[in-house]
């Protein structure tokens, strides 16, 4: 609720209510950090020291070669690239399709693609798993990725933005002698940029985030994603926080840079009925 | 999947008949199916058939190691209806479902303050948001070390304070409440966000309006803002609702379901149901009513968004 002209001592309030507010919800990472670079005994005090009496930046090699989080990195990078693709991909087609074609057995299908978007998915784990299985594909690549490579909430966010946009200049390609492909790829995909960038964003955070799924049908540390490895790493060096924060870190950095780099593109995808 | 196949054909009959004689359409109605195509067939294999699988599953046995599955009917319903560690998980989850209002509470004042047009605000709203999209392992893993009980900040202060120390996550009677502090910490960030869209949605001539008439802060807010955000609100309660059944991370990393299965929720005990004990079917059980239970609150938020403009 915008004032007209708060008065100073309000609008100081306001200040220190936003600033502790913020303070509160970025606090646990500053400590993240903050131990991350402590010697393993330091943090054995009551109370604990806020700061490390000296950084110690070897944490970070050490705790990332205690096991091949190189490797895990790579994992979450594949898992979450499959998954930003196959989800952008199949969104931005079936929701132009959807948006703009009359075809025979439209109204039908959209039902359909409307109730798969009521049914809870952490409920199917078993079918899926088993599924997965038949095909031969438990403990492959293919088999970590293939679950959320469609998302039917991406696609109904796609359908929304195609209709947001006017048709003017797909006709007008049309009338050029552009195929239906070519009105697709060149007119209609750079207009749905936006709308693209929310979906890619919650397809990468998402998977980056994802646990369950990758536990269940990975068996090989080979394949493991981040999540799932610093999920071990705590159970391996327990005693360690210093280690395990550094892990932590490792963990996170990634997807906040997407974030914070995107953060626009995501904040808008929120506002607009793109709430999932 | 037949349903699919038979909608899909007779339409297709319906539509030709309608239709013949119009190449332009048939070509469009290919070249559509051709887009939808990708999609449809991976909901298909990874939705549709594993609904209808899971509901297979769940009245017949399934051993791995043996090549017969016979129909059982309900027993593996009864199996779990007379699992005190299925209704212990039952019920925590419905505790652990009681962290949602009062976060939204906490997100709402959030958004009020954050609503003012301060300078830098912005980057103060971003900074609210970081812990949802945050690795939720890493969050697991710093509140663990921020709820130690011997070394952890939380204790730490509550001794600066004279206040006994708080054993959080060894405790049966406080672990369940510190995983719900968590979450909502966890999940502030996007309530905010969404009220903020809401709040900024009213009209300001209202509140101008409602201040002619000579209403205070408060009453502005409990008559005007407070009933103009109420589709938000119920949308929210929902899904956060929805959400926490969904629960899995910080119960894996932060107490394991323990102690003594105070924090066992419905995914926590499907998980080593399937994939320790190896009974798929038994925890197929379990999954249809997960499935239930979440299809009913889904439909309830459906209502209330068809119900309400859907401005939110």
């Amino acid at each position: 609720m915008p004032e007209l002209r708060a008065p100073r001592t309000r609008r100081l309030a306001g200040y220190a209510a936003a600033l502790l507010l913020a303070a509160a919800m970025i606090a646990p990472f500053l400590w993240m950090l903050s131990t991350s670079l402590m010697d393993e005994f330091e943090v054995y005090q009551a109370p604990p020291p806020l700061l490390p009496a000296m950084p110690r930046f070897e944490n970070y090699p050490e705790a990332l070669t205690a096991l091949p989080f190189a490797l895990y990195l790579r994992n979450s990078l594949i898992l979450a690239g499959a998954t930003v693709v196959g989800q952008v991909v199949t969104a931005a087609m079936a929701g132009y399709a959807f948006a703009r074609h009359r075809f025979a057995g439209r109204a039908p299908l959209f039902g359909v693609y409307l109730g798969t978007l009521m049914v809870p998915g952490i409920a199917l784990l078993v079918p899926r798993f088993l599924i997965v299985d038949a095909m031969g594909l438990v403990d492959t690549v293919a088999g970590l990725v293939s679950v959320e490579l469609v998302a039917a909430w991406g696609i109904f966010l796609m359908r929304q933005y195609f209709l947001s946009l006017p048709r003017d200049m797909e006709d007008a390609a049309r009338l050029d002698g552009a195929s239906e492909w070519q009105v697709f790829v060149r007119v209609a995909l750079p207009l749905a940029r936006p709308g693209l960038a929310t979906v890619a964003l919650f397809a990468f955070i998402d998977a980056w985030k994802s646990l369950l799924w990758p536990l269940i049908v990975v068996r090989s540390p080979d394949l493991r994603v981040l999540e799932a490895g610093v999920a071990s790493f705590h159970g391996l060096y327990y005693a360690n926080w210093p280690w395990q924060m550094a892990a932590a870190v490792a963990a996170l950095v990634p997807v906040l840079l997407v974030f914070l780099l995107a953060q626009r593109a995501f904040l808008r995808g929120l506002a607009f009925g793109g709430f999932k | 999947m037949l349903a699919v196949a038979a909608i899909g054909g007779l339409s297709a009959v319906e539509w030709h008949a309608r239709h013949l004689n119009r190449p332009a359409r048939i070509r469009e109605t290919l070249g559509a199916w051709v887009f939808i195509a990708p999609s449809l067939a991976h909901l298909l294999v990874f939705t549709i058939a594993p609904v209808a699988f899971l509901l297979w599953i769940s009245v017949h046995d399934w051993d791995l190691l043996v090549a017969a599955r016979p129909f059982v009917g309900l027993a593996h319903f009864r199996e779990i209806g007379a699992d005190p560690l299925f209704w212990r998980a039952l019920r925590n989850g419905r505790v652990y479902a009681r962290y949602v209002p009062v976060e939204m509470v906490a997100a709402l004042a959030a958004a009020l303050v954050l609503d003012q047009p301060l300078k830098g605000i912005k980057v103060l709203r971003v900074v609210v948001f970081l812990p949802y999209v945050a690795s939720t392992v890493a969050i697991a893993l710093v509140w663990q070390w921020l709820l130690h009980r011997d070394f952890g900040l939380l204790n730490a202060a509550l001794a600066a304070l004279h206040l006994p120390r708080v054993d959080w996550l060894g405790n049966p009677r406080t672990a369940l409440p510190a995983l719900m502090l968590v979450s909502a910490w966890g999940q502030l960030g996007y309530m905010m966000v969404v009220y903020l869209a809401g709040l900024q949605a009213i009209p300001s001539s209202l509140l101008e309006a409602a201040r002619l008439d000579g209403a205070g802060t408060w009453q502005r807010f409990r008559l005007v803002v407070w009933p103009m955000l109420r589709p938000v609100s119920v949308y929210l309660l929902l899904t956060g609702i929805i959400w926490s059944f969904h629960g899995f991370t910080l119960v894996y990393v932060m107490t394991e379901g323990g102690p003594s299965h105070a924090t066992d929720v419905l995914v926590y005990t499907i998980y080593p149901t399937a994939w320790e004990f190896r009974r798929f079917d038994v925890a197929a059980a379990m999954s249809v009513v997960l499935c239930a239970l979440l299809l009913l609150l889904t439909a309830l938020q459906w209502r209330v968004l068809k119900a309400e403009p859907a401005d939110a």
